[in-house]
């Protein structure tokens, strides 16, 4: 069923959003980290959406322009640490810098009101074909 | 009246309604996606002539956002429930038609 294919669009939507709030989390939770498992400060991630076609129930690819949504990969940001004058800290270079994550808390806290946001347009979206499954399980009643 | 030539037309319409939710349900999602272009289904173009409703996706003409998509948020979810509408006025149509054909069904064996 059509209707069901829409839900399952509108699904993708919440998948790839609610990646990017885990994303944006995992950034603000480091914003401070200046160890990691590769070594050297926490490098800031972000995330990449690509268009994704759909299949309807059949199996089929569904022609005109059906796409949804998906993750196409996670990128590290490349733009330079905060270097900060910490000459106590156990991580500081011979100068007394200490390399700070790249992580700008303002923008992930924007960027986590415009996930949130594009979530609940998806969560409305799906609501709504709710009522048009419910009402076409009532034609002949 | 069983020829009705309504429920044939009245099932295309509720295909095409269901199909443009798929559209409109994908402009939804990828509301975030760079380089999307907003898709819709043109209705008006498709009910001229015969009744003979092909689908035809068009591209949705609205203010490009800096990361090359042009999703409108507030107009997509206006179509999405304007289209839900139009659905279930659609289904209550059908379901009034079926109700006469009952009556007429069941009425005329009472005579």
């Amino acid at each position: 069923m059509s209707l069901i294919t829409a839900m399952d669009i509108n699904a993708s939507g919440l998948t790839a959003q609610r990646r990017r709030v885990e994303l944006s989390s995992a950034n603000l939770a480091n914003s401070q980290t200046t160890r990691t498992e590769e070594g050297g400060p926490y490098r800031r991630k972000d995330i990449v959406f690509e268009t994704a076609s759909f299949q309807d129930s059949l199996g089929t690819a569904m022609s005109g322009g059906v796409e949804g949504v998906h993750v196409s990969e996670v990128v590290e940001d490349p733009t330079p640490f905060d270097r900060r004058y910490e000459p106590g800290h156990p991580d500081a270079d011979k100068d007394g810098y200490v390399s700070y994550p790249n992580v700008n808390v303002m923008a992930e806290m924007a960027n986590l009101v415009s996930a949130s946001k594009s979530y609940e347009a998806n969560i409305s979206a799906i609501g709504i074909v709710k009522a048009m499954i419910a009402r076409t399980l009532e034609i002949g009643r | 009246m069983i020829e009705d030539r309504m429920f044939p037309v009245l099932d295309r319409l509720l295909s095409q309604t269901s199909k443009r939710q798929q559209i409109l349900a994908g402009n939804v999602a990828n509301l975030d996606t760079p380089g999307y272009r907003a898709k819709d289904i043109s209705f008006a173009a498709e009910l001229d002539g015969n009744l003979d409703m092909g689908s035809r996706v068009i591209e949705v003409e609205t203010k490009e956002k800096p990361n090359g998509n042009n999703v409108d948020l507030d107009r997509e979810l206006t179509e999405i429930t304007k289209n839900g509408l139009q659905y279930v006025t659609l289904v209550q149509y059908l379901n009034q038609k079926i109700k006469t054909l009952r009556a007429a069904i069941s009425e005329g064996g009472k005579v």
